[in-house]
């Protein structure tokens, strides 16, 4: 995947109350190869997300080009796209649709998202009763099932209890090694040393600095402290 | 094709989802689908009988009523469902990228979904009370150019509405006004004739008359008509294909904003 000088300029629409453009990615140049595992850091509002969008597909950049390179995505969050009015298998499946499998073959993932993501019982039940950290475990479990070349996390494992966040690092590397790639932000900056190998450091929407995971986050960590 | 082949399987098992969805929030559930064309019948029917009986004059005016008035909730709770689709599409749509007239597509299919058991019943009930008619073999025929037409409306209400959202309160009145224009409580051929022209260019009035003709008055529709509004949608349609995916980058900027 390659991103060329990529810029994102949110715009908000109104005749009587006019905001202000914010800039939220300038002129950002990414290569993911595969195999890679990236790390993104910076604060809030610093382009992270955006920038996941943009690899994803989702936000086609103002200025700069994308060249997903035959790489398929699929970008993960905790705003993930799961409806809280259907219950967790139904949102399994839905997503396994999205991503063009058949309805019986989306079934198909479900038994083994279920066993991954440990919900039992409450795969049945609406996602709006779900707690921040089972919607983290069906999110995580539901994304890593669809088997994509780059999987992108935003902030994932930020909520759930921490045998969650070992097992979730574990099958990450496990399922990660070869041609996939991870690109994952996180302010979690010790668990994204012992996953990526590679990171950038994002600020005001540009790029800080970009090398080896422990020089970059070296860096942040001395302009944080 | 305006979307891929297995968004519209998606479409279709969506739309029955949030039905079902939607359905088990209310305690009378699934029976509101068949209650709120009743209670509208009902409301119509006390006030443009007992209140203003020069109406009452039409020949088997509940039979009128109901057909009129639950061809017409589908197309306007089509319509109306569409004002906000794209807005509410908010959580799917920052996660992968999607042809944005999937979303207008599924709040049709959920409501054509819907209008398929009540066209059931409607057909049920007309058949007890007045006996069945040859001339219903048109019904998949008029159901089929409404559904073409309804596409085409809830297309481009959802597009509109999430370019300016201001535009939603307008599909309100717009919709409350179209229902007052389109015969549901009286006869377009009762009026004036220069008004009959006029309320004529409004293709749900002229919808319901079909429909009426077909279920009730023993008569086949107009088929050129019909083959006119299937040509004019179909082809709004596509332009208005071309319209999403040219716009595609700002409808994002619009929903995630």
């Amino acid at each position: 995947m390659k991103l060329d000088s990529v810029s994102v300029v949110y715009a908000d629409a109104g005749f009587l109350s006019a905001t202000p453009e914010v800039v939220a990615l300038r002129d950002v140049s990414l290569r993911v190869a595969p195999g890679d595992k990236l790390g993104l850091v910076g604060a809030n509002g610093a382009g992270k997300s955006t920038l996941l969008r943009v690899m994803a597909g989702v936000l086609q950049p103002d200025a700069g080009t994308v060249d997903s390179q035959g790489m398929s995505s699929a970008l993960l969050s905790l705003q993930a796209g799961f409806d809280g009015e259907l219950s967790g298998e139904r949102n399994i499946v839905m997503h396994g649709m999205l991503m063009g499998l058949t309805r019986k073959e989306a079934k198909a993932r479900v038994a083994s998202v279920a066993e991954m993501s440990g919900l039992g019982e409450a795969l049945y039940r609406r996602t709006s009763t779900y707690s921040t950290g089972m919607r983290a475990r069906l999110c995580f479990s539901t994304a890593i099932n669809l088997d994509p070349d780059v999987l992108l996390l935003d902030e994932i494992f930020s909520v759930g209890d921490s045998e969650f966040r070992e097992k979730s690092e574990r099958t990450m590397l496990e399922r990660f090694q070869g041609d996939k790639a991870i690109v994952y932000v996180s302010h979690n900056i010790n668990m994204m040393e012992r996953v990526c190998d590679r990171a950038m450091w994002l600020d005001g929407g540009e790029v800080r600095a970009e090398g080896d995971v422990k020089d970059v986050l070296g860096a942040y960590r001395e302009q944080k402290s | 094709m305006l979307i891929d082949q297995h968004l519209w399987r998606y479409a279709i098992y969506r739309a029955y989802w949030n039905l079902t969805a939607e359905a088990s929030k209310y305690y009378l559930g699934w029976l509101w689908w068949f209650l709120e064309p009743i209670a509208l019948t009902a409301v119509f029917f006390l006030v443009f009988s007992y209140f203003r009986p020069m109406r009452a004059d039409i020949e088997n005016y509940p039979a009128f009523l109901v057909v009129g008035v639950t061809t017409w909730l589908w197309f306007a709770n089509a319509v109306g469902n569409s004002t906000d689709v794209l807005v509410g599409a908010r959580a799917i749509v920052s996660q992968m990228r999607l042809p944005k007239l999937l979303f207008p597509a599924i709040a049709v299919a959920g409501a054509s979904l819907k209008q398929g058991f009540v066209f059931v019943v409607l057909l049920a009930f007309l058949g007890f009370a007045f006996g069945m008619s040859w001339t219903w073999i048109f019904l998949p025929l008029l159901a089929a150019t409404q559904l073409v037409l309804i596409l085409a409306a809830a297309g481009t209400v959802a597009f509109v509405c999430c370019c300016v959202r201001d535009v939603r309160f307008v599909v309100r009145s717009g919709l409350t006004l179209m229902m007052f224009c389109s015969g549901l409580f009286f006869a377009i051929a009762d009026m004036p004739a220069h008004w009959q022209g006029i309320l004529r260019w409004n293709p749900m009035a002229v919808m319901l008359e079909q429909y009426r003709a077909a279920l009730l008055y023993d008569t086949a529709p107009d088929m050129a008509w019909c083959a006119k509004v299937v040509l004019a949608s179909g082809v709004w349609l596509f332009a208005l294909q071309r319209l999403y995916e040219g716009f595609d980058r700002v409808l994002t900027r619009r929903i995630l904003a």
